[in-house]
């Protein structure tokens, strides 16, 4: 059977071609055709051209029970066989921590050396039932902060080196029934942003002085503020905001002033940097399953964020809502 | 209009406060998404979806349903997706919903308990966790709700995993309710939940078997709501946190009944089967009983039978 000729395409051929096939470039174009319809990479519906080239960097996610990445419009798993979860990027992007959940009621914090491709256990948590979760590297690259609820009711900021040792908990925040969530460091190294919940209250994000464990709160959100993460330059934190049935994400100043809305439909959570701060990455329910999605910031005379455009990472690719993510170049 | 809202897990921190005390139970509202177009699920104080394990579960073999006077025998097995798949599927859906949907879990061990506990925390459209510990512990052949020690294992590795909001759902197969419903309370629940089914049996005169395929089964429906109050009753006098009243529950009458012996809210069960919307036509027909007695805020009726006995 005969094809019927199609000129738009063998101009985009031809453009593409013209414009020296590099490997964007073919990406963009194998995209338009069609080509690289692995889950969650291509569109459904009819192929449109990016308007913008992809961000750049690779982010690594979780899916199901593995951890993925994403570079340039495609993915690929990393991890398969155990219950991945809250991947980090090193600093200099060459290994990942994350924690590794087991059936029988535990995890460990592991990490994955991306030059050698072996795995390595920080924590050694087994029986009795311990957990260690949502690893954070300093900034030298040099300790990891976790979390874990050992000696306490809920979660606790707890540190660790990263070749094993020196593991001590850096501070008891909340009352009994209080815990903390997902921390972030500011890039000089001197505080950790970081949610805290307590008894009959909703949670707020608070600053903590990791050498003396002292801890404030910079907001005081009437429904909640929560998922801080601190932007590459130090100047802004990123956090998601309750708001009714709304998860929002918002930026403020580290001392939670000049708060501004990013986004403000739907549910987002889990704001993530990119490396160079032009981008936040976040998880979002608002295609109907939770995707990866981007916004590309644009920055007024005084260097105030606002949401420039929006866009899917991956479409309908059913990533792990509490999984977290993280940005490297 | 009476203020109907009620909190479900005041010492949370997360908390679970619902606009009203009227909940679909476990196992009889699916995952409520399979209702959202017959019912206005907005108006229910929370969807508590069916029980949920780690890895999909096929059920037992039927047939899984008998009826019975004034009840009906279940043995369904847990049959579910699995915790992955609700969180793919699901829990997009339930986040944009206004009313929460707490998630039963049931696990074979307590490390089962609480990785399900772990996996589930935080994500969006989860807003609690209903501990199903009328399971067998395949570490010892016991069901897990039937010994407080047990079932206080439980409880705690769920509390250790997670800060969602935590309702342990109590069996009645038991000698001594209160000294469970105790246990689970000291080991950190936040609320709980009863009755789960009573363990019972059907046989074909026919065929001279067991109906069920599985044998024993549940018994649920109007036949077991005396013993349900009875023991929501006395659960609610020995305990501080709230206590949730399911058994048979089919009219609103039957709800106040729930509420006047202690219970903070009521789950409906069985009558779904029949009538998908009775838990509206019960909500409607608190909101009417209130209205007529003149009864400013729900919290006012619930215990109220308990401080009436105790009055002079």
């Amino acid at each position: 059977m005969r094809l019927p000729p199609r000129p738009g395409l063998l101009l985009l051929a031809l453009a593409v071609l013209a414009a020296g096939c590099t490997a964007e470039n073919w990406a963009r174009f194998s995209q338009f055709l069609g080509l690289n319809r692995q889950p969650g990479a291509a569109p459904a519906g009819p192929p449109v051209l990016p308007a913008e080239p992809w961000p750049p960097g690779r982010v690594v996610f979780t899916k199901g029970t593995g951890l993925w990445v994403w570079e340039k419009g495609k993915v690929w798993r990393l991890t398969d066989g155990y219950l991945d979860f809250q991947p980090a990027w090193s600093p200099d992007g060459r290994k990942i921590a994350f924690s590794r959940r087991y059936e029988e009621g535990f995890s460990d914090i592991v990490v994955l050396n991306l030059d050698t491709g072996r795995f390595q256990e920080l924590t050694r948590n087994g029986r009795p039932l311990t957990w260690a979760f949502r690893p954070a590297w300093s900034p030298d690259g040099r300790r990891v902060l976790f979390l874990s609820e050992r000696g306490s009711a809920f979660l606790q900021p707890w540190v660790i080196n990263a070749d094993g040792t020196g593991l001590r908990r850096l501070a008891v925040l909340g009352d009994a029934w209080g815990g903390v969530d997902r921390p972030s460091w500011s890039p000089d190294g001197t505080a950790v942003a970081l949610a805290v919940y307590q008894q009959s209250r909703v949670p707020q994000i608070y600053i903590l002085d990791p050498a003396t464990g002292q801890a404030k709160p910079v907001t005081s959100e009437a429904e909640g503020a929560y998922d801080p993460a601190w932007s590459p330059d130090g100047n802004w934190i990123a956090f998601v905001k309750r708001a009714q049935r709304r998860h929002e994400i918002w930026v403020m100043r580290p001392d939670g002033s000049e708060m501004q809305p990013i986004i403000t439909d739907g549910v987002s959570r889990s704001p993530a940097w990119s490396p160079d701060g032009r981008y936040l990455a976040f998880i979002s329910a608002r295609g109907g399953t939770f995707d990866l999605w981007v916004v590309r910031l644009e920055f007024d005379a005084e260097g105030h964020p606002r949401a420039g455009s929006i866009r899917p990472l991956t479409q309908n690719f059913e990533v792990d809502p509490v999984g977290d993510l993280s940005w490297t170049h | 209009m009476a203020n109907l809202s009620v909190e479900l897990a005041p010492r949370n921190p997360r908390g679970l406060r619902l606009k009203n005390p009227v909940m679909a139970a476990s196992g009889t509202f699916g995952y409520g998404t399979e209702y959202a177009d017959l019912v206005p699920i907005g108006r229910l104080g929370a969807v508590v979806c069916k029980g949920t394990t780690l890895k999909p579960r096929p059920g037992n073999p039927t047939p899984r349903i008998a009826e019975t006077p004034a009840g009906m025998l279940n043995s369904i097995g847990l049959q579910n997706i699995g915790v992955e798949a609700l969180i793919r599927e699901k829990a997009p859906i339930w986040a944009a919903w206004d009313v929460p949907v707490i998630v039963n879990i049931a696990g074979e061990t307590v490390g089962e308990f609480a990785e399900l506990a772990a996996r589930l925390d935080g994500v969006p459209g989860v807003a609690g966790l209903e501990v199903n510990i009328s399971c067998p512990n395949v570490e010892t052949g016991l069901e897990f709700g039937t010994d407080p020690a047990a079932a206080a294992a439980v409880t705690a590795a769920v509390r250790k995993a997670t800060s969602l909001p935590v309702i342990v759902k109590l069996t009645p197969n038991v000698g001594d309710i209160v000294a469970v419903a105790r246990a689970v309370e000291a080991a950190g629940a936040d609320a709980v939940s009863l009755i789960n089914t009573l363990l019972g049996m059907a046989i074909d005169i026919r065929t001279r078997r067991p109906v069920l395929g599985a044998g024993f089964g549940g018994l649920s429906g109007p036949a077991i709501k005396p013993v349900a109050l009875r023991m929501v009753y006395e659960v609610a006098g020995a305990v501080e946190i709230p206590v949730i009243g399911i058994g048979g529950i089919t009219t609103a009458a039957d709800a106040l009944e729930f509420l006047l012996a202690g219970a903070t809210a009521v789950q409906v069960g069985t009558a779904c089967f029949a009538n998908p919307r009775a838990p509206i036509e019960i909500l409607d027909g608190i909101a009417a009983y209130l209205m007529a007695a003149g009864i400013a805020d729900i919290r006012e009726v619930i215990g109220a039978a308990r401080r009436e006995a105790a009055a002079p």
